[in-house]
């Protein structure tokens, strides 16, 4: 190994130092918490907000940050092997479900937000841009979008910091609406997977639920990553139509290199667990392996979440962004409630 | 550094640290750690919690 990588090794040890401190320390205050307040805290809100506090509170190093920014590496590792816990069958049945209320709410997400963005007179291409991340997959489908519709840097980071600002908002207020509500874990899972847009939040919001919800937030959450290529695309070709975007000549290409890996991962470890390949311990083991990467991944998303940095977006694509998410995860919410309720699922 | 500059830097900085670590997708590398870590646990190791 080159001396390069050794240093790029050595640079991200702090700041995956301090996601496991955090996280521990998260873990550690749990029964603490519980106990004290008589009411579950789970270790995932506690880490969240420590990490919170921290960022928001003093300034950490810049030491720190290559290491913090890895999460998202941990938080796919951890939704690889979650796929162990899911046999085909879950995956059809709960999938199938999701899929279907994801439609519907791409469709009703896209409309409204194009109609709050002309009411709040923003750029188009920030509406498209908060469009996708509002109707699909948070920042990874408003990355994916940028260059696909030529949208600028500006835009791109407003769009970015509304979308992670109403994501860190919802964590803590959907769950809360959920048992209010008294959902089951396979409803509020499915609600916050399909409500909640980047993917450590949706997967934090059904960890405060509960650990089935995030079982089935997780399954909900790779499904509507699974559509982020076509979304995208469907942008992209409405760009390029009015001339404003390159032509997508290799459509089938563009889909390939959109496509989210690690949802191929997370399915070929549900056909291991469907063919047996796995024994009772096996699973064991593996749901510890993907709570420890998810308690990294949960102390990066308070980490990661600057309340200073959200400012910066402007009052009215997040006035705008806020409107949007306030409708849609009402929309979603009589989706499923119709679903899981009227359906008898 | 004006505005622009800043939020153009602030971005580059997110999607590198988004996109690679030593030069591969890390979807790529989340599902290769997953796979050596699934082996692990069918040679036998036990992870508690």
């Amino acid at each position: 190994m080159s001396n390069i990588n050794i240093n790029k090794i050595v640079n991200h040890i702090p700041g995956i130092a301090l996601l496991f401190v955090v996280g521990y320390i998260g873990k550690l205050l749990e029964p603490v918490l519980t106990g004290l307040t008589g009411v579950k805290i789970e270790y995932v809100l506690i880490a969240i907000i420590i990490g919170l506090l921290i960022r928001n509170l003093i300034k950490i190093p810049e030491v720190f940050n290559p290491g913090i920014d890895t999460y998202e590496l941990w938080l796919k590792i951890g939704i690889v092997l979650l796929g162990a816990r899911f046999v085909l069958q879950d995956i059809f049945k709960l999938g199938g479900i999701s899929l279907a209320l994801i439609i519907g709410e791409v469709f009703f997400a896209t409309a409204i937000m194009i109609i709050l963005g002309r009411y709040f007179k923003l750029s188009e291409k920030l509406t498209t841009l908060l469009a996708v991340g509002s109707s699909i997959c948070g920042v990874s489908a408003i990355i994916a979008a940028r260059g696909a519709i030529g949208a600028n840097n500006r835009d791109t980071a407003y769009a970015i910091a509304a979308i992670l600002g109403l994501g860190a908002a919802g964590l803590f207020i959907y769950p809360a609406i959920g048992h209010a509500l008294n959902l089951s874990d396979n409803a509020a899972g499915v609600w916050l997977g399909i409500s909640v847009d980047n993917t450590a939040e949706a997967v934090a919001a059904g960890g405060i639920f509960s650990e089935e919800a995030m079982k089935v937030s997780t399954l909900a959450k790779t499904t509507r990553n699974a559509l982020i290529g076509f979304v995208v695309l469907a942008w992209a070709m409405y760009w390029a139509s009015r001339g404003a975007a390159k032509e997508i000549t290799n459509k089938g290409q563009f889909l390939w290199e959109k496509f989210p890996k690690f949802v191929l991962g997370f399915f070929a470890f549900s056909v291991l667990s469907t063919l047996a390949i796995f024994g009772k311990g096996d699973i064991t083991s593996l749901k510890n392996l993907y709570q420890w990467f998810f308690l990294l991944t949960f102390a990066g998303v308070g980490l990661r979440t600057s309340i200073s940095e959200m400012r910066q977006v402007g009052l009215r694509p997040f006035v705008c962004g806020a409107i949007a998410e306030v409708a849609v995860t009402v929309f979603n919410l009589i989706i499923v409630y119709a679903a899981f309720i009227y359906l008898g699922l | 550094m004006t505005e622009d500059e800043q939020l153009n830097s602030e971005l580059s900085e997110h999607e590198r640290a988004r996109s690679a670590w030593f030069g591969l997708h890390i979807d790529w590398w989340a599902v290769g750690i997953a796979l050596v870590l699934a082996i692990l646990v069918k040679l036998g190791l036990n992870v508690p919690w």
